[in-house]
């Protein structure tokens, strides 16, 4: 039946073909006699004919069928919400994300905290680890950042008190009273030898070399000279008067005497061990006991502390006794009790520097005696707590230079400082209870005698409070704001503490009427602050709390705050990182970024930003705007431009291509496409165009631009009447904007969507002029790329490709004739060098489809507009096309060939060779002519390619049908199912 | 060719009683013939003359002769023969008390003018033709703490104050009329072994502080006739303040006492 | 029984500015075994998008695609089905049969998958099936602006193929079914 039906299709087919070449004839004689010969040539070459398609006959009879509707039983069909792939999404989104960061809060949100009447805090889940003191890792990491934060100078004074560096020193003996006491008329600093001054460098590696002293003579049993070397070392940290490098100077000493605690500790271990002949006596467990210890041990580790004992200055002598402080375990049965003493010799150290880092270190050393109780650490912090004091209180000689030094001062005090109060708030956290702690620091005291006689001082209180757990600071708010308000001093300006509130708030969430009445007190107190710096800082700590618990009224007066405090003032870098977490934190709060803007103040704010911290508020403005879609409201759009337009004025300043730079233009590109006007396109349009004006640097963006024009003229298209002239003005748009794009792959990409959408909004001039503006750009591919590489070799046959079929639609000029642009193409591939055999075969066979296409009375599609009218139609019947594209294919036929033997490689000349073959079966109807191309091929690929190559088999299979006709007619007429 | 005495313990330290152990390390190249190698311990009392400062006690005293506490002589080698290469002899003395008239040893002590010695020597006799080979060690002795102490010590306290009042020698103008006061306490009664403790407050000083040391000093004496005569040296300074400190904070007084340089309270003679 | 996702011509940011929010309802994580597509995602967030759905991906490169790794065709073996794929903007002319054929033959592949019509194609041809799911944004094509968006999700099972066409029409989700069976190539000559 489907044969018949072929048949007489075909049938039909030639008769109108032998129509049109009677009348083709006629013309040709009737017109011209003398091209009579000519003509004849072509009759004979017209052999080789078009196949003949009808591509609805096609459509119906290969279409898959049946269709049956299903549209409630499929694979994924939804079921109701509750069910169980809702589940899965919400348990895959859950699963996927993972940050490391947020998998600790995470954790101890699910912490249960219990709470007994006499709200005696018992944390739970704590993690079951046996020693809770802070590990050696800890401690490495404390004295890099403590190195980190006093680098300052390269240089050190060395005074002669530090001549074990210097190397002249003379040996250090137990000097008598009257040497002594000269030595104290006669401060060594003011000695003839003065100061020098040498690197930080030489100074550091001038330790190095006392250290392996040390190392040396212990290892050639000379243990006297090592603890003699080790003395000098301590000695170091007597000079106090280059007080940034002390904290370098510390680390690198009680390294040294890290060292030979170790040695000592390991030695004496070794005789409790072994016996003198090398045979084991014992082995002391991880806790071992006094009486584990033989007497020869214990002998030789009470030598040790006598030798030490001996030490004249008390500094050293500290120092020394702390090294080996762990060896107490091998003589007291509750070595730990000898901290209180130690506790309290330090204090016999005057100067502050020189105490507290002596304090710093027993702490650490008494970490390995494991006290059972905090004791020595509330001394500790309370001595602490007293030199602070006096170094806050001085009123009378408040000069500038005083507060300058003391405040230096201070910072150098606070690292001591804070890693006892963590030792304190761990040893707490073991114990679980904390209440303890606010007793025992009398950090209460000052508030309940009214007297105020013994404030807190700031500094103390702000590291309790870094230390306390949130839980706790929720649970003791207004208890601890008291605090924050009773310590008001030099040492650490107050609003960090209220800051640091904020902080620990956030963290936990608080009852609401709680948090009220705290935000309340702290609100009175920073209303008062008159500098910005001081009130963003805090009022940033808030704002997590105040957006969460929505207090409005307290978000509006934060911002009336910054706003006040912002006017007529250079705003400094760090009001400007504060600024920026603030609008960051708002960004993050509002689910859109039109609330955000509609913020009082907002605007205002934002024009006191500048630098970095304004790009990265506009960066992130931009981000959240361009996170739900499109933006239609005007004043939104209009404020979203003036930040985009203040982050492109930022652009050119940094000639320097960063990704920084490439995340601002692909904000800037998405959020102009992302704006939508709705039906207000005439003001889309007006938007692009001032978007071209005013952000010319972002090439990225003007290929938004001409997409969203392109965007504009399919809405327009679609949905609107009169739209000829605004769709003009779009395509102008793009022929103006394309040119200036850099990229020849987008500037083509670019030219094809246009001259699709020109031709879809019914524009064919315009879409005849953007074709030869995309073969002009074709052309140029060479000039402006240089060397064409593989991949731009395919994008190239890619675009040809695309362009082939694009000509299918195109209505022919009949000034220029039909094969105007395929032989455009032609000249193209066949003028420039760097273009491939491959590649110009490839090319050859698009143009032969081409033309088998355009020849069918009825073409494959048309454009989507009743304006544009398909060539099938234009055309029909009129001899001069068909014969237009058989001359067009009839000089490019002879080409194949030709290019297929070019191709150097054998296996891509055999693919090439079955390539061709295929498309000139397809192309052409059945002849002998054609018959002997396709043969040569075949002979081609064979010589190139395995016969069982599948793409071979395929093709010769797909030949023998084709060719069915001429060449086995009489014998198998083979027939296809 | 030599010979070495080494004792049994490494701190060299032994109590009454006790057996000193040892061995004597004897190195020759070739074998050696010997008439006895013999170990002896001695322990004496020295009344010295040191520095060539001339003291009280150094004038009464200087022309006594060191008084012998202890002998002990064993021969651990009968003579005969000791090849060549090292040699160990194992010793043996035992440490009895009740000899030479005195009743119990003294501890080892090394003072300035007064001295309680002991020393163990090995001696190994070649006649006439060849020269003895000799070494000599010091040994330490120290009482039981039993002995020494019946019960531990009463932590007996002493209070004292120190103002510009009770300083006999002259202050600095300055220092007298702006004043100070200086509280502490102090143990008056130890064991060696124990440190020294205390505790000392500054409660009031008109000038700043420089420093504040604890002298450890070793008082000598000796009976002239009806006369003690008795001699004072510095043994130690120990620095408890360094700098301006904090009035009335409490510092400890803390001090090791220096084992070879103190001495439990005796008298001897 | 393996679900094979297919879906091409998204076109976005450029032409849509996401999927619909009907189809992404139903396009669930752990469901899908496969995904083909066939190009014009065209930013790496589509591709990302996509991963998230089910990792095992297979794209051919579509002429708006930013990621110039993905190549022009390629194959790749389910079941007992070799599918072959291809955006198809190569093709002269566009979406032909005849071409597609040619295609499917260089590729030796049963399954042509191709799109770049923006309209939902099923052919059987030579022997072959060639499958056009569409655009799956209805992004407008290079012939018209008249689009619904539509994908397609195959139900391999031995040498049985269902092809459930997705489309949105006027709003509502259409889904219809097209069964077909895998039959020798070579042989039947």
């Amino acid at each position: 039946m489907k044969i018949r039906e072929e048949e007489v299709a075909a049938a039909e087919t030639r008769e109108v073909e032998r129509e049109r070449e009677r009348w083709s004839k006629t013309l040709v004689f009737f017109l011209v006699g003398k091209l009579n010969r000519n003509l004849r040539k072509k009759e004979r070459e017209r052999k080789m004919e078009f196949r003949v398609r009808d591509y609805e006959e096609e459509e119906a009879t290969y279409s898959l069928y049946p269709r049956i509707s299903t549209t409630n039983d499929h694979p994924l069909i939804i079921c109701n919400p509750s069910s169980s792939i809702q589940v899965d999404v919400a348990d895959c989104g859950k699963n996927d994300f993972y940050d490391p960061l947020r998998m600790p809060t995470a954790n101890s949100e699910d912490d249960t905290t219990d709470l007994d009447v006499h709200g005696l805090l018992t944390i739970t889940n704590l993690p079951r680890d046996e020693n809770p003191y802070l590990s050696a890792k800890e401690w490495a990491s404390f004295k890099r950042s403590l190195m980190q934060k006093f680098s300052g100078s390269k240089l050190v004074t060395i005074s002669s008190i530090s001549d074990a560096i210097i190397g002249r020193g003379k040996v250090y003996e137990i000097s008598s009273t009257a040497t002594h006491l000269e030595e104290l008329d006669n401060p060594p600093k003011a000695s003839e030898d003065g100061v020098k001054v040498i690197t930080r460098q030489e100074f550091v590696s001038r330790l190095r070399e006392l250290q392996d002293e040390i190392n040396h003579s212990w290892k050639a049993d000379n243990r006297v000279t090592s603890l003699k070397s080790s003395i000098k070392v301590a000695r170091l940290l007597l000079d106090t008067s280059v007080s940034e490098f002390y904290p370098t100077l510390f680390i690198i000493v009680t390294e040294v005497m890290d060292i030979l605690g170790d040695m000592v500790w390991e030695r004496i271990k070794r005789k409790a061990e072994y016996a003198d002949d090398g045979t084991r006596i014992c082995s002391l467990q991880e806790k071992f006991s006094t009486s584990d210890v033989c007497s020869d041990a214990k002998e030789t580790c009470y030598n040790w502390f006598c030798k030490i004992g001996s030490i004249h200055e008390l500094l050293p002598r500290i120092y020394l006794e702390l090294s080996i402080l762990r060896c107490w375990r091998f003589l007291h049965e509750h070595p730990w009790e000898i901290l209180q003493r130690v506790v309290m010799m330090i204090r016999g150290l005057a100067d502050p520097l020189a105490s507290y880092y002596c304090r710093l270190y027993m702490v650490y050393c008494a970490q390995k005696l494991l006290p059972p109780d905090t004791g020595y650490l509330i001394t500790c912090i309370t001595d602490m707590t007293i030199i602070l004091r006096r170094i806050t209180s001085e009123k009378e000689t408040m000069s500038k230079k005083w507060v300058e030094d003391n405040v230096s001062l201070i910072s150098l005090l606070e690292p001591p400082l804070e890693w006892t109060m963590k030792c304190i708030c761990m040893e707490a956290y073991k114990k679980r209870q904390y209440d303890d702690i606010f007793v025992k620091l009398q950090l209460g005291r000052g508030l309940s005698n009214s007297s105020g006689t013994s404030k807190c001082i700031s500094i103390i209180v702000h590291h309790f409070l870094k230390e306390l757990p949130a839980e706790l600071v929720c649970l003791h708010a207004s208890y601890i704001l008291q605090l924050i308000e009773s310590a008001n001093d030099i040492s650490l300006n107050q609003y960090l503490n209220y800051r640091l509130l904020g902080l620990k708030l956030s963290e936990r969430k608080p009852q609401v009427d709680y948090v009220d009445s705290v935000l309340g007190k702290v609100f009175q107190v920073i209303t008062q602050y008159s500098r910005l710096d001081e009130y963003v800082k805090v009022v940033d700590a808030f704002l997590d709390i105040v957006l969460q618990y929505n207090m409005d009224n307290y978000l509006t007066i934060i911002l009336d705050g910054i706003s006040i405090r912002a006017q007529s003032k250079e705003i400094t870098e760090n009001e400007l990182s504060s600024l920026q977490s603030i609008i960051l934190k708002l960004l993050a709060h509002f689910n859109l970024v039109e609330e955000v803007l509609a913020l009082n103040h907002f605007a205002e704010i934002l024009h006191v930003m500048y630098g970095s911290s304004r790009d990265v508020v506009n960066m992130h403005i931009l981000d959240k705007a361009t996170r739900n879609g499109y933006i239609c409201d005007p004043t939104t759009i209009q404020m979203l431009f003036e930040i985009s337009q203040a982050l492109h004025d930022c652009l050119d300043i940094f000639s320097v291509k960063d990704d920084h730079h490439e995340q601002q233009e692909h904000l800037i590109s998405r959020f102009v496409q992302l704006v939508d006007y709705g039906a207000e396109m005439e003001h889309h349009l007006t938007f692009l165009v001032e978007c071209r004006g005013a952000f010319g640097r972002i090439s990225e963006l003007k290929e938004v631009l001409v997409r969203s024009s392109n965007n504009l003229v399919m809405k327009e298209v679609k949905y609107a009447n009169n739209v000829v002239d605004f769709v003009k003005s779009c395509i102008a748009f793009n022929e103006v904007t394309i040119p200036s794009i850099v990229s020849t792959t987008k500037r083509m990409n670019l030219y094809l969507e246009t001259i699709e959408v020109a031709l879809l909004g019914g524009l064919v001039c315009h879409a005849d002029g953007l074709i030869h503006s995309a073969i002009d750009c074709l052309q140029s591919v060479d000039q402006s790329e240089g060397l064409i590489l593989q991949n731009d070799s395919n994008g190239v046959l890619s675009w040809i490709r695309k362009l082939c079929s694009l000509l299918v639609i195109i209505p022919g000029n009949p000034e220029q004739g039909v094969a105007y642009y395929p032989r455009s193409i032609l000249a193209l591939v066949e003028s420039q060098s760097w273009i491939t055999p491959q590649l110009r075969l490839r090319v050859f066979c698009a143009i032969l489809s081409l033309s088998t296409t355009l020849s069918q009375n009825k073409l494959p599609y048309h454009a989507y507009n009743t304006e544009v009218v398909g060539n099938d139609q234009l055309f029909y019947g009129d001899p001069t096309y068909h014969q237009e594209l058989e001359a067009l294919c009839s000089s490019v036929l002879p080409k194949v060939i030709d290019s297929v033997l070019q191709e150097p490689h054998k296996v891509i000349r055999g693919n090439l060779a079955l390539e061709a073959c295929s498309y000139i079966l397809s192309a052409y109807k059945a002849s002998s002519e054609i018959s002997t191309i396709c043969a040569k091929l075949i002979e081609i690929a064979k010589s190139c390619l395995n016969v069982n190559h599948k793409y071979m088999r395929n093709t010769v299979r797909y030949m023998d049908k084709q060719l069915s006709s001429i060449l086995g007619d009489a014998t198998t007429p083979r027939v296809s199912t | 060719m030599s010979i070495e005495v080494k004792l049994s313990r490494s701190n060299r330290i032994y109590r009454p009683n006790e057996s000193l152990e040892g061995k004597i390390i004897a190195k020759f190249p070739t074998s050696i013939s010997h008439q006895g190698i013999r170990i002896t311990a001695t322990g004496n009392v020295n009344l010295q003359v040191r520095g060539g400062s001339a003291g009280v006690i150094e004038s009464l005293v200087g022309v006594l002769k060191p008084v012998r506490i202890m002998k002990e002589s064993v021969e651990v080698r009968s003579p005969g023969k000791l090849s060549s290469g090292t040699t160990e002899i194992p010793f043996t003395v035992k440490l009895r008390e009740g000899q030479n008239g005195f009743d119990r040893f003294y501890e080892t002590f090394h003072g300035a003018n007064i001295s309680i010695q002991y020393l163990v020597t090995a001696d190994l006799m070649r006649g006439y033709l060849h020269k003895s080979l000799s070494a000599t060690v010091e040994f330490i002795v120290e009482s039981k703490k039993t002995n020494l102490l019946k019960k531990p010590v009463s932590p007996e306290m002493v209070s004292f104050y120190i103002t510009q009042d009770t300083q006999r020698h002259p202050l600095l103008p300055e220092l007298f009329s702006g004043g100070f006061r200086v509280a502490g306490k102090i143990i008056t009664q130890c064991a060696l072994l124990d440190p020294l403790n205390g505790e000392i407050t500054i409660e009031a000083s008109a000038v700043p502080i420089h420093s504040i040391d604890i002298h450890l000093l070793r008082v000598e004496s000796i009976l002239v006739g009806e006369k003690i005569v008795s001699e004072t040296s510095l043994i130690q300074t120990t620095q408890i303040a360094d700098g301006d400190i904090c009035r009335s904070m409490t510092l400890p007084i803390y001090v090791i006492l220096p084992r070879l340089l103190t001495c439990p309270t005796v008298s001897a003679g | 029984m393996v679900l094979v996702l297919a879906l091409g011509d998204l076109h976005i940011p450029h032409r849509a500015a996401d999927l619909p929010p009907k189809f992404k309802s139903m396009l669930v994580p752990g469901k899908i075994q496969h995904i083909i597509c066939t190009g014009n995602l065209c930013i790496k967030e589509v591709h990302d998008y996509l991963k998230s759905l089910c990792p095992d991906m297979h794209i051919t490169r579509g002429e708006y695609d930013e990621d110039a790794r993905y190549p022009e065709t390629k194959t790749l073996t389910i079941g007992q089905f070799k599918l072959g794929l291809c955006h198809g903007h190569q093709v002269v002319p566009w979406g032909d049969l005849d071409s597609l054929a040619m295609l499917q033959r260089q590729l030796d592949v049963d399954i042509l998958v191709t799109g770049h019509t923006h309209q939902f194609k099923a052919y059987k041809h030579e022997g072959g099936v060639v499958i056009n799911p569409g655009s799956a944004t209805g992004a407008y094509s290079s012939i018209t602006y008249d689009v619904n968006p539509s994908f397609v999700l195959m139900d391999i099972d031995a040498l049985r193929v269902v092809v459930y066409v997705y489309e949105l029409i006027d709003g509502e989700v259409k889904v219809d079914k097209i069964d077909f069976k895998k039959t020798s190539t070579s042989s039947a000559h």
